[in-house]
């Protein structure tokens, strides 16, 4: 294939990725111009029960009894928040305060994280009740959540924090005192990226072909990425930043990663994410090298053709989930979560078990019939001379427009689901 | 494509299809419950504040339930109420309790 033609395919891709990613996060964007649920009544009565009447003013949301006397204030930590994201997004929160300027409760009101971590953050009453009682003016001052005996919620550490922050925020803003978000580093974070220089150690170095010195790397890269609980490339994390964009003030190192796992194979052919660093890549490859061949199912060339497709359509799917906030747990499509059982939800603690289980008679079973995430990395990567316009790049270009189209139509199709 | 292929192909997509439909489903109960549960709290806190009580039954607040199960009963002879409808469950309390 002409050097041209090779890079106008690399820029098709690309362009289809970019794209879809485009057109998911402006679906998002637009919701959230249009601003999201003003506070109701009913939401305030919930913690001050002799609420009557709301007045939006600037100084906040002024609360009446019947009688009209002022009984408090509320406030909305949107849009102030809306810059402070969690694992995948922002999270908005409802204060009511007394007239005295006191807290006299919290809620999570939205939020862009998953699903599971915001029920145990609206369920841990441990964690909302810890901010009543507190000053609005003096948690402005606040630079160190557990010095203030706010402690995250385990399990749901990210959007705890998030939510803790946003409701500081919301007090800092208030005062005119915002501050410009400042970049936070991790001590997670240098193991990312000596997750990272081992990787490209392995990929680009000579030390590639000495297959002793490979699999010491691999299984370093295994046990750092296992014991110190590092987020693994998955589609809810590539989800909630598509949404809500990336969280580059507290995860810039983790998004830095993320965006080399895709740019590596797209520039230089190699699948580095897969081949070098993915957990669960090496623990099927293991299973196949101590599992005897004579185990092994033999599919039919048929069945293998059709399950090729299982990936795709995930993905697929994993779009109109994005798009029409489906119910749906993105984290339940992919076994990843489970490498940190205390983070997965049982679907997917089966879904782990189930792949190695079928992993151990149909060799790397779950990365060739079961991995949107490695079908997603295969699509981007460059196949070298080999590589021509072929029925999945047509199949990607069809699901862009169709995303466009539905993209247009979204809330009229909400609309017509009421 | 052969027939065995298409046969294949036609069960895994017919899942998705199905799932994704069923998710749509869900999607759609959960929008109806929100917005009939908004427009019966609205309806309640109006009735309350005319009539200075709750409700004995549904039958005296209008609203569209959406083809929704509604459930409603009043708590701690009088003094509260609470009604789910489709996903969404809430109680109500005067300010005495």
């Amino acid at each position: 294939m002409s050097d041209w033609k090779k890079h106008y395919l690399k820029v098709y891709r690309m362009g289809i990725v970019l794209l879809t990613v485009f057109t998911i996060y402006y679906v998002h964007y637009q919701k959230s111009v249009r601003g999201k649920s003003p506070v109701t009544l009913q939401e305030v009565k919930v913690h001050l029960k002799n609420a009557a009447k709301l007045s939006f003013t600037e100084n906040g949301i002024l609360i009446f009894d019947k009688d009209g006397a002022n009984i408090g204030t509320a406030y909305s930590t949107s849009p102030y928040s809306d810059k402070i994201k969690g694992y995948a997004g922002p999270t908005e929160s409802l204060i009511v305060l007394s007239p005295q300027k006191k807290i006299l409760a919290v809620s999570l009101r939205s939020s862009g994280d998953t699903p599971g971590h915001v029920e145990d953050v609206k369920n841990d009453f441990e964690f909302i009740e810890r901010w009543q009682g507190k000053g609005f003016l003096e948690i402005a001052e606040i630079e160190d959540l557990e010095e203030h005996e706010i402690w995250s919620v385990s399990g749901a550490t990210r959007t705890s924090e998030c939510m803790a922050w946003g409701i500081i925020e919301r007090s800092r803003a208030f005062q005119n005192k915002s501050k410009p978000l400042s970049m936070k580093f991790q001590w997670k974070d240098a193991v990312v990226a000596l997750v990272l220089i081992l990787a490209l150690i392995a990929t680009f170095t000579k030390l590639k072909e000495n297959v002793k010195w490979r699999t010491i790397i691999r299984w370093a890269i295994f046990f750092l990425m296992v014991l110190f609980g590092i987020d693994l490339l998955c589609l809810a994390i590539m989800g909630g930043w598509t949404k809500n964009g990336i969280p580059i003030h507290n995860m810039a190192v983790l998004a830095g990663f993320i965006l080399l796992m895709f740019a590596i194979p797209w520039t230089t052919r190699k699948q580095i994410y897969c081949q070098q660093i993915c957990p669960h890549g090496l623990i099927q490859e293991t299973m196949a090298q101590k599992i005897p061949s004579k185990y092994s199912w033999k599919l039919s060339k048929e069945l293998k053709w059709a399950l090729k497709f299982i990936p795709s359509i995930m993905l697929f799917f994993s779009l109109l989930v994005l798009l029409f906030e489906l119910p749906f747990e993105l984290s339940d499509l992919e076994v990843f979560s489970a490498w940190y059982p205390t983070r997965a939800s049982t679907v997917c603690l089966v879904l782990f078990v189930t792949s190695l289980l079928i992993s151990a008679f149909i060799p790397k079973g779950y990365c060739k019939y079961a991995c949107p995430t490695g079908r997603f990395l295969e699509y981007v990567r460059d196949a070298g001379k080999a590589d021509k316009f072929g029925f999945a790049d047509k199949v990607a270009g069809l699901i862009l427009v169709i995303l466009i189209i539905l993209a247009f139509t979204a809330n009229k199709i909400e609309a017509w689901l009421v | 494509m052969n027939k065995k292929k298409a046969l294949y192909l036609g069960i895994i997509a017919s899942l998705a299809i199905a799932f994704t439909a069923y998710l749509f489903y869900k999607k759609s109960l959960s929008l109806k419950s929100e917005a009939s549960a908004s427009e019966l709290q609205k309806a309640l806190l109006s009735y309350i504040e005319k009539e200075e009580k709750y409700p004995v039954d549904l039958g005296e607040i209008k609203f569209n339930n959406r083809n929704l199960k509604v459930s409603y009963e009043v708590l701690e002879n009088g003094r509260g109420c609470r009604f789910t409808i489709g996903s969404q469950s809430l109680e109500l309390w005067d300010e005495k309790r």
